[in-house]
């Protein structure tokens, strides 16, 4: 009797879970970011520590960013005048978050003229570019100066030049050697960091923001479209075979492949904001375009 | 200056002194021991008696026990062997009907053993008591002076009852009992005590013992072979103590405590020096600290002695201006310290004095007179060294004497003095000779008794001179001067070995002769080169051996040949430039080529000549040195004759020496000359092969296109020459025995017919060479037969294999010769002979005949399938073969000829592969179905007459044949119905098989069923569960899967099975199948995030009608849907995020009702009926792991990161809580392995992954760690209940014992976190004083919980605030914090070493 009466509780309780699993007014994604973050997670924690046996000097990370830099910037194409305006302008924003950066870098923000580059990524030694799919979708410049500082503080956390050390150490690279350096993709910077990295990164870079003057809500109000935006840019598998394929080659592309939830993000900012008391009724500041354009042609 | 005078007056004067007064006091000494030696042998020789006597006591109770166990007939004999005293006390233990005699009672008492001596070496309880205690404990008591453990274990050992049936017996029994010297063996635990403690000689009974020691286990045998604890905290903490105590006061008197000045400093050393002298006696005289004493006084002198020195020598305490006043303080403290720690005759009092002594001096030394206190420490190491004996000392003297001279000369010139001025050359260069002088006297003039001290010399000898070159390289100003340096040092050396003194040790005397020869023959090339070098060398050599002969002094003798044989390496390595030059030229170099054979007949002179003609005096190392000496001959003669002979005749030169060394070998029986001509045959054969062949760029390449190749004259002469001379060779061979002879000989006659088959390649164009050797094969064959040679018939399948493979060549399918085809040329040509040649093969009456003539017929067939290939139309192949085939079938059967059969097999299936690849696919229906159905037809009619008869695979022979058949007609309807429907008409094409197999009982048929089922299966999960289509207004996918999963459960009923595998469940393959589409349905069909819970439900439900239907398959079929619902969550729920308005996570809502259902499925299974289920797999542990598997991966991440560690650490505890409850030993590994990965993490994460600059200290990592510790160690009493209930209810498997010991997993989890974090959060300054004051918290811990491993990682944590310091802080501190820290460490160890000394009886309890 006792038998059948755990069997019935555990019926019950499963038929529950599978009837609210079941009316989900959201058809949640199939993916292995799971085992992937984790295991990025796991990667990241244990490469730590020879890490910071192995720490490489600025200067160096410099150099090798630079290279770096050079050799992606060659592969874009010839930027439009409207394209260096707005490349100034990204320049002026991020100048003012990097200077509230903890490693004084000189720190270099370049434009990805490509409005189906949804994305941004950071190179060791202060370069940060930005992709113009991105920067559509951003509607402040509290906003801008948000993933600016989130990409800076990739670097000033060591985020980037530790995984240069790991791709050369996986794949024997001299980084004394410009042909060795430029065998790194620019995928690897796009691929994104481990979930705490991520989290760092949005930490701090919401700090160095608030810090050279902008509203901690630019952050929210961005995260909040990431959230919204996900939930439409998931592409939803409709049959088990579906499913399978997508896992295997990950359909999710570009920013939300790379970066962890956003409602997650959007969850931490807002607790960061109330545990160091950002303010947060101060006005954001609307992206001024046009002005850059117009004083670029000054 | 002054103080250089006075240390050579010291030496000049002192040293004779010092060597003369070594003597007579090593003559009384020697004179002592003699005495002591005869009392020994007195001793032993009464021993031996004694033992004689009880030997015979004994035998006689053994004969009388026999004699009683034979007079009682039940008494079995077997158990009373006679011989051995073992049995007899088994069987006096064990209860008998015979009435105990008076006479097995000392029997009974020799055999026990000591019981009280247990505790001494096991912490296991007492052992039951012994009647025999009372006898052992006096004789152990009374055995020897050093009585103080014995004493202890007397008086904490019980008191030995007497025992009802064995009255105790009487001392008299055992005679010699009362005296332990008396037995022959060693005392077994005295290797496991300290040397500190005072030593036991324990009474042992090892020769009478009745029974083998226990097995020791392997945390045993550690702790015997490696004390940790003894060494480290009883003995050697004390000493790092002093060590780091006189070290840290060093420093603090130079750079330290300005303001009291340098006398201030000198007063406070005295001081400290006084102290650690004074206590150190105080404490000596107390037995349980003597160590500690000890090294204190040691520590004291070495203080006094640095304090003394530095009252002149150290600037920050110069108190003193007069060198000589100062030297002869020193020499008083020497001398002082020398006279009192000798009282103590321990090595470690004095030797420490000195290791401090040394090290003190230099830290501080200055200038070369400063070294002035070395070289009086080395004076008085060796006059102690002389007196006690002691030359272990004496290596450490000079190794502490060069090196702090060379530590002198570093600090000067870190890079070596090579190039720079040196003013101090001769200063240092006189103390440096004077060392070696030193040295060099006590090594000569010392009289050595026991091996052990020889090989202590030995090392000494040798250290003094290495280190003498290596410190005056480093110091070298004057190359130029090594030759005569080098040269003066190896006379001196050889003329101290020649001295009566040296050459009464004859270790000695061939130790310093060899090296004063070594060191004559390295100063050679310091100032000669080239030829000169081996020039003069060799005349050494020579010397040396003509010396050794003459006087028969082996030790020059040997040396003579080593030096020649160095020197013919020498040789030969110069003629390295002949090989060289024949990289790239053929220039003839007739005088080098003239000089090696030359040398070449010397070393053959050597090896052979002088060799024989006194072969008494060559023993076996010597007769190796002379068989080098014939090696290095023949290396040199290779060189030489290539040097002269060039291009093709290089190989002949080569043949004949090979004939030389085989004429050798033979006429002087000589196996190295064979080896010689061997490896000379090998460098012949390549020679021809790379160079006389004269090969073509292409040489295959103008074969198989049949182009004629050019002719080469020398090839003409030389390769007949060279074959003729393997033949020769063979010969020659022929009266040597052996096995390597005989493979030489055979290889020989290989390597010639070798070259007369590659001369008829080269030279004849294609189908001529195959003609020519097939002829040659006749030839080989029939020479084979007449001469029954098996090395020609090796030689003609080799040879028909060849001609075979080339009769391929395609060259043939298109040339003609005269209008006939070279392919039925060679072809026919081929296929005749090789029936021909299996025709006579066949009737040899070898059993290995049989095979090779089939092989022979196969290799017939093939070309006559090959012939028919390339003349019968593409369309009808098939049908030729497939009339070949039978063809072969019926004729193998008729003559019973099994091949003819098995080339049958091999047709037919060539056939099916000819028809589905080539007939399938043609337009014609003619051509596509005639031959299908034809050779369908031929394959069932000749299916059972396809084996010669009785063939032991004629049944799977016929099978092979009707499922070629099947499988023949299934591709003609796979090929021709549509696609959603083969699925089903193969399904029913199956269960109509399996009908008429009901009707019929045709064996194959329901094999072919599960084929066609299976097909039908893949068909509908391929292709028909994606199929959209209609059919009929009605869903064709749902229609032809139903058909399907119908069919499938009508199989699972209705299809044949042999009942043993339906008894084993096979049918359920089917059911297997069926489940597997409802699953697949169901991950259709529903939310992804509702999946992983459909699935469990699905499962869940399966669990339980399987328990219903009793059926197995379904509970596994439950637990694959189970798992799979686990899988799942990791690729949906875990990553799926709350909507807005939700308040609880679908995470967990999602996730943990899972892990709801495994507990339950888990649950169930541990009672009733299930448990036997569940013992038969492993699969309720997998559930259960499963289910903690879900929370735990909720809590990753549901839990923010640097938490995630405290949270696993919580459920650990609950883990560890339900393990104690439930009493189910999975909970515990789960928690085992959580704690894993707890402390994986937190050092992966929370200590080496967090933040480069948002340290957030105690509110951060620190806290989470420290309370991630705490709730570990929270877990420890529980540990220790389990631990508890483990001993009474030991594991049933090795997995299980793995988890016997909870306590330490729990103890070493935490400690490795804190460990980790001090090391890495903390400031450097602080972490040696928090491991420090960790490892003390440890070994208190361990202490109180009776832990050894507990106490032993404190002592480890101790041990590595030593090496820290060791390795860094003494290198990295600056002044002040390194005197401190040295000081405090020092004291701490030393508090910790008298802590353990003074509780040591309870730590070895414990051990």
């Amino acid at each position: 009797m006792k038998r059948a009466l755990a069997f019935i509780f555990v019926l019950v309780v499963g038929a529950g879970a599978l009837y609210f699993a079941q009316h989900r007014t959201r058809t949640d994604a199939v993916s292995s970011n799971a085992v992937v973050n984790m295991a990025a997670d796991w990667q990241r924690d244990i490469s730590r520590a020879p890490m910071r046996v192995s720490r490489i000097s600025d200067d160096e990370e410099t150099r090798i960013g630079d290279e770096l830099a050079a050799q992606y910037i060659t592969a874009q194409p010839v930027q439009t005048p409207e394209a260096q305006a707005l490349e100034r302008y990204i320049r002026q924003v991020g100048g003012r978050v990097a200077a509230h950066a903890k490693r004084k870098l000189a720190y270099q923000f370049h434009l990805i003229p490509n409005a189906d580059f949804i994305n941004a990524f950071a190179l060791p030694g202060g370069h940060v570019f930005i992709g113009q799919g991105l920067l559509d979708q951003i509607t402040s410049e509290d906003g801008l100066a948000f993933v600016l500082g989130h990409e800076i503080e990739h670097i000033d956390h060591y985020h980037a030049v530790e995984r240069v050390q790991v791709e050369a150490r996986l794949k024997h690279l001299n980084l004394d050697i410009v042909a060795a350096i430029a065998q790194i993709p620019m995928s690897l910077w796009q691929a994104g960091y481990s979930k705490d990295e991520e989290f760092e990164a949005d930490r701090e870079g919401l700090h160095a923001a608030v810090a050279a003057g902008y509203s901690a809500q630019g952050a929210v109000k961005l995260l909040e479209r990431f959230t919204k935006l996900h939930r439409e840019y998931v592409i939803h598998a409709e049959t088990p075979t579906e499913e399978l394929s997508q896992v295997a080659i990950d359909g999710l592309q570009g920013y939300f492949r790379s970066h962890p939830l956003s409602s997650e993000r959007h969850a931490q900012a807002q607790e960061v904001i109330a545990r160091d008391h950002l303010a947060t009724n101060q006005p954001l500041k609307p992206f001024h375009l046009e002005y850059e354009v117009t004083s670029g042609a000054k | 200056m002054e103080s250089l005078a006075l240390l050579a007056v010291v030496f000049l004067v002192g040293i004779p002194t010092i060597s003369l007064v070594a003597l007579v006091r090593t003559g009384r000494l020697r004179k002592l021991l003699d005495e002591q030696y005869s009392e020994h042998l007195r001793d032993v020789s009464d021993l031996k008696q004694e033992i004689a006597a009880l030997h015979s006591a004994l035998m006689r109770v053994s004969k009388q026990v026999d004699q009683r166990a034979g007079a009682i007939p039940d008494a079995p004999a077997a158990e009373i062997p006679v011989a051995k005293p073992v049995p007899v006390a088994t069987v006096a233990e064990k209860p008998t009907p015979i009435p105990a005699p008076p006479v097995a009672e000392p029997v009974q008492a020799i055999v026990a053993p000591p019981p009280t001596l247990h505790p001494l070496i096991t912490p296991q309880p007492v052992a039951p008591p012994r009647p025999v205690a009372p006898l052992v404990t006096p004789a152990v008591t009374s055995s020897t002076s050093e009585t103080q453990q014995v004493e202890h274990v007397a008086s904490t050992a019980p008191p030995a009852p007497i025992a009802p049936k064995t009255p105790e017996p009487k001392g008299e029994a055992v005679p010699g009992a009362s005296r332990p010297v008396a037995v022959p063996v060693p005392p077994r635990p005295v290797e496991q005590l300290p040397r500190v403690s005072a030593r036991t000689t324990v009474a042992n009974y090892e020769p009478f013992k009745s029974v083998a020691p226990p097995r020791k286990s392997l945390a045993e045998r550690l702790r015997a072979t490696l004390p940790l604890e003894e060494v480290l905290g009883m003995n050697l903490f004390a000493k790092f103590g002093i060590i780091l105590l006189v070290t840290g006061f060093a420093l603090l008197g130079r750079v330290a405590l300005v303001a009291i000045g340098a006398g201030g400093r000198v007063a406070l050393l005295y001081a400290a020096a006084a102290t650690l002298l004074g206590g150190g006696i105080w404490l000596e005289r107390k037995e349980r600290y003597r160590l500690v004493g000890r090294t204190g006084i040691g520590g004291g002198w070495a203080l006094l002695f640095f304090t003394t020195y530095a009252m002149h020598h150290v600037a920050a305490m110069q108190v003193m201006n007069s060198e000589v006043l100062n030297c002869a303080l020193l020499l008083g403290v020497a001398i002082a310290m020398v006279a009192h720690t000798l009282r103590y005759q321990s090595q470690l009092v004095t030797g420490l004095a000195f290791l401090l002594a040394f090290s003190t001096v230099a830290i501080s030394q200055d200038t070369v007179y400063a070294l002035a206190a070395g070289a009086i420490l080395a004076v008085g190491i060796v006059a102690i060294s002389l007196r006690m004996g002691w030359y272990e000392l004496e290596v450490f003297g000079i190794l502490a004497s060069y090196l702090n001279h060379l530590y002198w000369l570093y600090k000067i010139y870190p890079e070596g003095v090579a190039g720079h001025p040196f003013p101090q050359f001769w200063p240092s260069t006189i103390i440096l000779l004077l060392y070696w002088l030193t040295f060099r006297i006590s090594y000569v003039a010392r009289g050595v008794r026991a091996m052990r001290d020889e090989h202590v010399s030995t090392v000494a000898a040798l250290v003094n001179t290495g280190l003498l070159l290596a410190v005056m390289k480093f110091q070298s100003t004057h190359p130029e001067l090594t030759f005569y340096a080098l040269l003066a040092l190896g006379a001196l050396e050889f003329f101290f070995g020649q001295l009566p003194a040296t050459r009464r040790r004859r270790s000695a005397f061939i130790l310093l002769t060899v090296l004063g020869t070594i060191l004559m023959f390295a100063a050679v090339p310091f100032k000669f080169t080239g030829n000169n070098i081996a020039l003069l060398w060799m005349i050494a050599a020579e010397v040396l051996l003509v010396a050794g002969i003459v006087q028969s002094e082996v030790v020059f003798r040997r040396l003579g040949l080593l030096t020649g044989l160095f020197t013919g390496l020498l040789i030969a390595y110069e003629a390295k430039h002949i090989i060289e030059l024949r990289q790239y030229s053929e220039l003839p170099l007739t005088q080098d080529g003239i000089l090696l054979l030359t040398c070449s007949a010397c070393f053959y002179f050597n090896a052979h000549f002088i060799r024989k003609k006194w072969n008494d005096l060559f023993d076996t190392l010597d007769g190796r040195l002379a068989t080098a000496h014939s090696y290095i001959g023949g290396v040199t003669a290779f060189i030489g004759a290539w040097g002269i002979f060039t291009h093709d005749w290089t190989a002949v030169a080569w043949a004949v020496l090979m004939i030389a060394a085989a004429v050798g070998a033979r006429r002087l029986a000589n196996e190295h000359l064979f080896w010689q001509g061997s490896l000379l045959a090998a460098a012949t054969l390549c020679r021809t092969l790379i160079s006389n062949c004269h090969f073509p760029a292409d040489a295959l390449g103008d074969f198989m296109s049949g182009a004629i190749l050019h002719h080469v004259a020398s090839r003409i002469i030389t390769l007949p020459i060279i074959a003729a001379a393997f033949y020769l060779s063979a010969y020659i061979l022929l009266k040597v025995s052996g096995e390597p002879a005989r493979a030489l000989r055979m290889l020989s006659a290989w390597t010639g017919t070798a070259f007369l088959f590659l001369l008829a390649g080269l030279e004849l164009q294609a189908q001529w060479a195959v003609l020519a050797w097939l002829l040659l094969v006749v030839f080989l064959v029939e020479a084979a037969r007449r001469y029954e040679s098996n090395t020609l018939t090796l030689q003609a399948h080799t040879l028909s294999l060849v001609s075979l493979l080339a009769g391929f060549n395609p060259v043939f399918l298109t040339s003609r010769w005269h209008g006939i085809p070279l392919l039925l040329l060679v072809c026919g040509a081929n296929a005749l002979v090789l029936y021909w040649i299996a025709y006579r093969i066949g009737r040899a009456t070898q059993p290995a005949s049989f095979q090779i003539r089939a092989l022979y017929t196969w290799g017939a067939s093939a070309m006559c399938t090959y012939l028919l290939w390339k003349q019968v139309p593409e369309d009808w192949t098939a049908l030729v073969w497939m009339l070949l085939a039978v063809g072969l079938a019926l004729i193998g059967r008729r003559i019973k000829l099994g091949s003819l059969c098995h080339q049958e097999h091999v047709l037919a299936l060539l056939v099916a592969a000819q028809l589905v690849t080539v007939n399938r696919d043609l337009h014609s229906a003619k051509a596509r179905y005639i031959p299908f159905i034809t050779c369908a037809a031929a394959l069932y009619a000749i299916s059972r007459l396809c084996t010669v008869r009785d063939a032991s695979y004629q049944r799977f022979a016929a099978w092979i044949h009707t499922w070629a058949a099947t499988a023949l007609l299934a591709t003609l309807a796979w090929h021709g119905a549509p696609q959603p429907w083969i699925a089903p008409i193969l399904a029913v094409f199956a269960l109509a098989l399996a009908i008429v197999d009901q009707l019929f009982e045709v064996e194959e048929l329901p094999g072919q069923a599960h084929l066609l089922a299976a097909l039908a299966v893949i068909q509908a999960v391929s292709l028909n569960i994606y199929n959209t289509e209609k059919w009929l207004n009605l869903d064709l996918r749902l229609i032809t899967v139903s058909v399907v999963v119908l069919v499938l459960y009508a199989l699972a009923r209705w299809v044949r099975i042999p009942q043993a595998l339906r008894d084993r469940d096979f049918h359920h393959v089917y059911s297997w199948v069926g489940s597997f589409l409802a699953a697949w349905m169901l991950w259709s069909e529903l939310q992804p995030v509702a999946v992983a819970v459909g699935l469990a439900m699905f499962g869940l439900v399966l669990f339980e009608w399987g328990g219903v239907q009793q059926q197995r398959q379904l509970r596994l079929q439950s637990y694959v849907a189970l798992t799979a619902a686990f899988i799942r969550i990791f690729f949906v729920n875990l990553t799926a995020a709350p909507l807005p308005g939700e308040t609880i996570s679908p995470r967990i809502y999602t996730v943990l009702p899972l892990a709801l259902i495994y507990f339950f499925v888990w649950a169930q299974l541990q009672s009733g009926r299930d448990k036997l289920e569940a013992e038969r797999l492993p699969m309720g542990n997998i559930l259960a792991y499963f289910g903690t598997g879900c929370i735990t991966a909720v809590l990753y991440f549901q839990t923010r990161a640097e938490w995630i560690v405290v949270a696993w650490a919580v459920l650990v505890l609950v883990l560890m809580l339900a393990e104690w409850v439930l009493k189910q030993r999975v909970f515990l590994q789960q928690a085992a392995l959580l704690t894993v990965g707890i402390v994986t993490r937190g050092l992966a994460h929370n200590i080496f992954g967090g933040s480069y600059f948002t340290s957030e200290g105690w509110r951060g990592n620190f806290s989470v760690l420290s309370l991630t510790a705490v709730l570990l160690f929270a877990a420890l009493p529980i540990a220790f209940q389990l631990r508890k209930r483990y001993l009474a209810q030991p594991a049933s498997s090795r997995l299980e014992r793995l988890f016997d010991y909870p306590e330490q997993l729990l103890f070493f989890a935490p400690i490795v976190l804190v460990t980790a974090m001090i090391a890495v959060k903390m400031t450097p300054g602080m972490i040696t004083l928090s491991l420090a004051v960790e490892g003390v918290l440890v070994i208190l811990l361990g202490l109180v919980l009776s832990q050894r491993t507990y106490r032993l990682t404190g002592l480890l944590l101790l041990l590595v605030c030593v090496g820290k310091i060791v390795a860094r802080d003494a290198w990295r501190l600056i002044d002040r914090d390194r005197y401190i820290t040295f000081i405090v460490l020092g004291g701490g160890l030393t508090l910790v070493s008298m802590l353990y000394n003074k509780y040591r009886e309870s730590v070895r309890r414990l051990l």
